[in-house]
């Protein structure tokens, strides 16, 4: 029961919560990247790089040999650019 | 050796054999598909008469005469309202096309593109036609309904957007996992670079032969599936995304942000001639230009911007960009933004290394050459997942799925040729038939699959199927409309006289194998069942 358990945390972390994780940190990112000297790289990479986002979180999920720790990174990384997003949404 | 611990070796070979399983029919189709839309230029020209013979993007525009009269005698004839903007560019079938176009609100309420398009006559500058209206009303230019139907499949599946760009971006990021855990599970990469496919059994043999084809295609299909996945997300997720993060969910200030129009200093009562600021910019770069942009052309001062092909050898083109008031020449402009950034010159590589279209012919023949080594190592991925479980019963429907497929995509792809030449030889709805071409033969083909049960049967089918198809293909063409070879060498056509001999040499190469014909001695594959390792 309890490998079954791993498993099924460990699929949900690599499918839609590394899917999550991924879009949270796009637009979170934008608040701390260096906006270089145009004023847009803060958005660019962020968008350039989304499935290299994605697919980071995907191989963490599934690599890592503890689920607790991957779960740890990744909702970790979430929750800090989910705060960006809300600040930046705040001050509008 | 393998630098990943044994239960995650297992886990990413889930991840990898089980991604390619669920996903790898749609993966497979996306790959075909995408292979031909290298070539949707040419295959333009190929498959609609009276098409320019090269794609419309790889040309310069034909400037035969001054450009500025004619430009003066339009924008006479053109309402203020319509001069937020002027694009001159070439078109597919050889003509000129200047378009003049604002914004209005359409009967919905919403903003949308207004335009006044006139097409004219590159060596006369005669306008051969005009239109006025919302961006939706315009007519389409020429194009061939069979390539579009194509691209279209590439690009979204035929579903309506975004699902059909979020289905093909999960398709995408499954292709970048599968090449990633490839890689990771790759234990003697290098060998595996020159592997001599295993001749002890079928089995074997179709596995190395996989490993061989994915060893060398691995960093072709990340990048293909990295930008293609950018390329169906950007739009749908990482725009309003970062609309929301960075403007308030301001999809339209993001835009003004990344691709601004660019704002001249004041000179009133100026206007630069265009046709010297075309010859200064065509020197600077060293080529004619292949589209030219004036923004707000309605104001005291404008600015245009003057974009040029790449020069051989560049994957880039160069954009100038110039004061309109004075003619003065500004700057080169960035691919986005004002001035030169990292996060442009990144942006400006996501299309070149999707599409292979920055080296002409060549690296175009490279990305479909890389394309179809990518189909293959999906198909036989499929394959070798599929016979490793041939045992059990619940898994033989999907071999015989998995050949279907295989054959069946590029025969429902002739489907639609097949549905689209008579089409529009006889004057009919080309995009209609070339839909019904498609899934009638997709519709025959599952009939097949559920009346023939054997897989060497169906495939013995199916290797006939294809063979008539694509000998039949020119004939089509040729029977319905279509340049003779005679006229094609009169236009300099030598690409779609090419295609013409592709297809027949497909159906000839599909002949001598399916007759067993030895051109040349071969080692034979026994074909004893050996478990896989």
């Amino acid at each position: 029961m309890a490998a079954m358990l791993k498993s099924v945390s460990r699929w949900l972390l690599a499918g839609p919560v590394a899917l999550i994780a991924a879009v949270l940190v796009m637009g979170g990112s934008t608040q701390f990247l260096p906006v270089g000297p145009a004023g847009i790289d803060n958005i660019l990479f962020p968008i350039l790089l989304f499935p290299g986002i994605w697919a980071i979180f995907f191989f963490i999920a599934v690599m890592f040999d503890h689920v607790w720790k991957a779960a740890l990174l990744i909702l970790g990384a979430s929750a800090v650019h989910a705060y960006l997003l809300f600040t930046a949404f705040s001050a509008g | 050796m393998s630098f990943v611990a044994k239960a995650t070796t297992q886990r990413l070979l889930a991840v990898h054999g089980w991604s390619g399983t669920i996903l790898g029919l749609f993966l497979y189709l996306i790959v075909v598909t995408g292979a031909v839309a290298v070539f949707a230029g040419e295959l333009r020209t190929w498959s609609q008469p009276g098409l320019d013979n090269q794609a419309v993007f790889d040309r310069p525009l034909k400037l035969e005469r001054p450009l500025a009269p004619t430009l003066a005698k339009l924008s006479e004839s053109v309402s203020e309202a319509y001069k937020e903007e002027v694009q001159i560019s070439g078109r597919n079938d050889g003509q000129l096309q200047i378009v003049f176009h604002g914004h209005a609100k359409n009967d919905q309420g919403k903003t949308e593109d207004t335009r006044v398009l006139h097409v004219l006559d590159p060596s006369t500058h005669e306008v051969l036609s005009r239109e006025e209206g919302f961006q939706s009303e315009m007519p389409p230019p020429p194009r061939s309904a069979l390539m579009d139907f194509i691209v279209t499949l590439h690009v979204n599946l035929h579903a309506p957007d975004p699902w059909g760009l979020y289905m093909t971006g999960i398709l995408g990021f499954v292709m970048v996992i599968a090449t990633v855990s490839g890689l990771i599970l790759h234990r003697h990469i290098i060998t595996d670079l020159f592997v001599s496919p295993r001749l002890s059994s079928r089995l074997l043999n179709s596995r190395d032969r996989h490993t061989l084809a994915g060893t060398w295609s691995l960093p072709f299909g990340f990048i293909l599936a990295f930008t293609g996945a950018f390329f169906s997300f950007a739009l749908t997720i990482g725009v309003p995304v970062l609309a929301f993060a960075a403007f308030g969910g301001d999809t339209d200030r993001l835009i003004e942000v990344i691709q601004p129009i660019e704002i001249i200093a004041k000179s009133p009562g100026q206007v630069a001639s265009i046709d010297e600021i075309i010859a200064d910019s065509s020197a600077r770069v060293g080529i004619a230009p292949s589209s030219i942009r004036l923004a707000d052309y309605n104001a005291e001062a404008f600015s245009v911007r003057v974009n040029h092909l790449p020069l051989e050898g560049g994957i880039n083109g160069v954009s100038n960009l110039y004061d309109g008031s004075t003619g003065k020449f500004i700057s080169i402009a960035p691919f986005v933004g004002t001035t030169p950034s990292a996060g442009s010159s990144f942006a400006s590589l996501m299309g070149p290394l999707h599409f292979g279209n920055f080296g002409g012919l060549v690296s175009k023949l490279v990305w479909g050459a890389l394309g179809a080594a990518l189909a293959y190592v999906t198909l036989s991925g499929l394959q070798l997942w599929v016979r490793r479980r041939a045992e059990r019963p619940a898994w033989a429907w999907m071999n015989n799925t998995v050949i279907l497929t295989g054959y069946g995509v590029p025969i429902t792809m002739l489907g639609a040729a097949f549905g689209y030449f008579p089409a529009l030889g006889l004057s009919a709805d080309a995009s209609y038939w070339t839909a019904l071409g498609f899934l009638g033969s997709a519709a025959a083909l599952l009939v097949l699959g559920v009346l023939v049960r054997k897989a060497a049967r169906l495939t013995l089918i199916l290797q006939w199927t294809m063979i008539l198809a694509l000998a039949l293909t020119p004939c089509l063409r040729l029977s319905f409309g279509g340049h003779s070879w005679f006229e094609l060498m009169q236009r300099q056509d030598v690409t779609s006289l090419a295609i013409d001999l592709l297809f027949w040499i497909g159906a000839i190469w599909g002949l001598v194998s399916m007759l067993n014909i030895k051109l040349w001695p071969s080692k034979t594959v026994e074909t004893r069942s050996v478990p896989a390792e």
